[in-house]
């Protein structure tokens, strides 16, 4: 083995290292990124529960409860994570209902005046936006079919709509959010 | 056993799974590599290793590993400079907020709202 051969096999292995911890390091930026904005949303939403008088209000308390539980379990909230835990319950038949607390959510929801239930929509809205976010842009995976999707969404199926659009129109309905959603609320009460 | 309870034990199982298979692809990688220079080592030094390295110097993949890393060291400086921008953003605005409802008077360092200098400061 030459020298040049030595040093370029070296270079190449250091690179590669390199690259794995910095990965790594990407992969916690982006849980603190989610976490981050949880906080600020979560921020948000109390000064409006402050303002309109709903502190004590179910609405604003499971919602708040929800986000913490996410704030708690972001690492968990990966798309691997998500098709695993869909797989396994059509595999193993459990149906597990909708936990108290969001059913019991939705309810105070329906219950507020008109603007303050949109507000509150708007909040969990918001919420299920940034775990989609997160969960596509934190899969090398969902990279790949991203890519081979909008190509073939873009050029064949809607080639007037932008790509922002189109990723949100194939990916969104697919994505099952409210199963992590979920699971992170029922690990938070365990 | 109920079914929240079956449903609890499998998401753990899962989430189990999910870190060992990520611990195990990174610290395989990791293992690989070193694996690589010490044959490379070992080779240089005039042993038989087994391994052939001539598809390294071949492709030229050390040099698309050196991008890669530059770029993806320097998308990270980014990343986390917006992300503690958003932070003093947040923290700012919500100090800001409690505080202009106890103090009408309270006075400001009038940075921009993320933090940064103002333009007419520079």
């Amino acid at each position: 083995m030459s020298e040049t051969e030595f040093a370029t096999v070296m270079f190449t292995g250091l690179c590669a290292i390199s690259l794995i911890g910095l990965i790594v390091m990407v992969r916690a930026v982006q849980i603190d990124s989610l976490r981050d904005f949880l906080f600020g949303l979560r921020d948000e939403m109390f000064l409006y529960a402050f303002d309109e008088e709903l502190i004590e209000s179910p609405a604003y308390r499971n919602l708040r409860v929800m986000m913490n539980s996410l704030i708690r379990y972001a690492h968990r909230a990966s798309f691997a994570h998500m098709i695993l835990l869909m797989i396994a319950k059509r595999s193993f038949h459990i149906e597990t209902a909708e936990p108290p607390l969001l059913k019991e959510w939705s309810r105070a929801v329906d219950e507020l005046p008109s603007p303050q239930a949109e507000k509150f929509r708007e909040f969990h809205a918001r919420v299920q936006h940034a775990l989609f976010r997160h969960m596509v842009f934190q899969s090398p995976v969902v990279w790949c079919l991203v890519i081979a999707v909008l190509i073939y969404a873009l050029l064949v199926k809607w080639p007037q709509m932008t790509m922002k659009a189109a990723l949100t129109a194939i990916l969104k309905p697919r994505m099952h959010i409210d199963i992590v959603e979920a699971d992170a609320v029922a690990s938070a009460a365990c | 056993m109920d079914e929240e309870r079956r449903a609890r034990l499998l998401s753990e199982g899962i989430q189990a799974l999910v870190t060992i298979l990520r611990v195990a692809i990174v610290a395989g990688s990791f293992v690989l590599c070193i694996y690589f220079m010490s044959s490379a080592a070992g080779a240089f030094a005039g042993k038989e290793t087994g391994v052939s390295f001539d598809f390294v110097a071949r492709i030229g993949i050390d040099r698309w590993l050196a991008y890669m890393f530059g770029a993806g060291g320097a998308g990270y400086g980014v990343y986390e400079r917006k992300l503690r921008q958003r932070n003093i953003s947040r923290m700012r605005g919500q100090t800001h907020e409690f505080e202009k409802r106890a103090d009408k008077k309270r006075t400001s360092s009038a940075l921009t709202p993320d933090g940064k200098t103002r333009r007419e400061d520079r």
